[in-house]
C-alpha cells in the first residue's frame, strides 16, 4: 500500500489513526494549507485508504482492513523522537 | 629540507584538527548548544566528507537535507538499499547524531529521509540558538 504514497498522504493517513477528524483538524495538526489537506484527502479518498464516518460526514478515519498497515507506518514516521529533549548525542 | 618543512607542516595542520574537535566525553557534558553546534558544522577532512556517485561531497546535515531533496531516485538507491543505509552510517558513525542516525536506519525512502533530516535540522537549530 505504502508504496503509492507519497509523505504527505502517509503523514496524514497516521494523523487519522487515532481519531476521525475534519479537514480543519488535520491542517491544524499537520500545518499544511486548507486546499492542500483537502487534495490529500480527496486523493485518500480516491484510493479507497480512507473514508468518511458515517454519524459525521464532514469527518474522516482509515479503513479498518488498513489499521495495521498504518501502525506500521507510524511507527516509522513518527518525527517526535527527534525532537525530544535529550541530548543531541548520547541521548540520556 | 623542504620535505621535512612541508612534513612538519602538514603534521601541525592534523594535530590542529584533532585538538579541535570535542571528544564524546566533552560533548555528553555540555549537553546542550556545544553539541548542536558540533552537529551541524562542517566535517573538516576530506576523508570524512560524504561522496555521491556523482563524487559531489557532503560536509554537514544541513547540505545532507539539501541534496536529499535534489538527488534523483536513482542514485539515492545506489546508498539506501537492503544491504546498506550509507545516510544513517554516516550521520552516526562521522556526525556523531545517533538519534537520526537510528530514525535513518528504518527509512528506506529519500521523501521521508528527507523529512527526518530537516525535521532534526530545525529542532538542533531551535535549540542552539536558545542557548540551552
Amino acid at each position: 500500500m505504502n508504496m503509492q504514497l507519497s509523505l504527505k498522504e502517509k503523514e496524514v493517513l497516521v494523523s487519522l489513526l487515532d481519531k476521525p477528524k475534519s479537514i480543519e483538524e488535520i491542517q491544524n495538526k499537520m500545518f499544511f494549507g486548507f486546499n492542500e489537506t483537502r487534495e490529500v484527502v480527496r486523493e485518500l479518498l480516491k484510493k479507497k485508504h480512507i473514508k468518511k464516518e458515517e454519524s459525521f460526514p464532514t469527518t474522516y478515519s482509515v479503513k479498518k482492513e488498513l489499521r495495521k498497515q498504518v501502525r506500521e507506518l507510524k511507527r516509522r514516521i513518527d518525527w517526535a523522537e527527534l525532537i525530544n529533549d535529550a541530548c543531541f548525542v548520547c541521548n540520556q | 629540507m623542504n620535505f621535512v618543512e612541508s612534513f612538519v607542516e602538514k603534521l601541525k595542520k592534523e594535530m590542529n584538527f584533532f585538538s579541535k574537535r570535542i571528544s564524546h566525553y566533552e560533548l555528553q557534558r555540555t549537553n546542550g548548544s556545544e553539541c548542536a553546534s558540533v552537529l551541524l558544522s562542517e566535517v573538516k577532512h576530506p576523508d570524512h566528507y560524504f561522496y555521491l556517485n556523482s563524487n559531489l561531497p557532503i560536509k554537514s546535515l544541513c547540505e545532507l537535507s539539501e541534496h536529499l531533496n535534489e538527488m534523483d531516485e536513482e542514485s539515492f538507491k545506489n546508498h539506501v538499499n537492503e544491504e546498506r543505509n550509507d545516510f544513517s552510517s554516516w550521520v552516526s558513525n562521522t556526525i556523531g547524531d545517533k538519534t537520526l542516525g537510528k530514525k535513518l536506519s528504518e527509512l528506506k525512502e529519500k521523501d521521508e529521509m528527507a523529512k527526518a533530516v530537516q525535521v532534526r535540522v530545525d529542532y538542533i537549530k531551535r535549540r542552539a540558538e536558545q542557548n540551552y
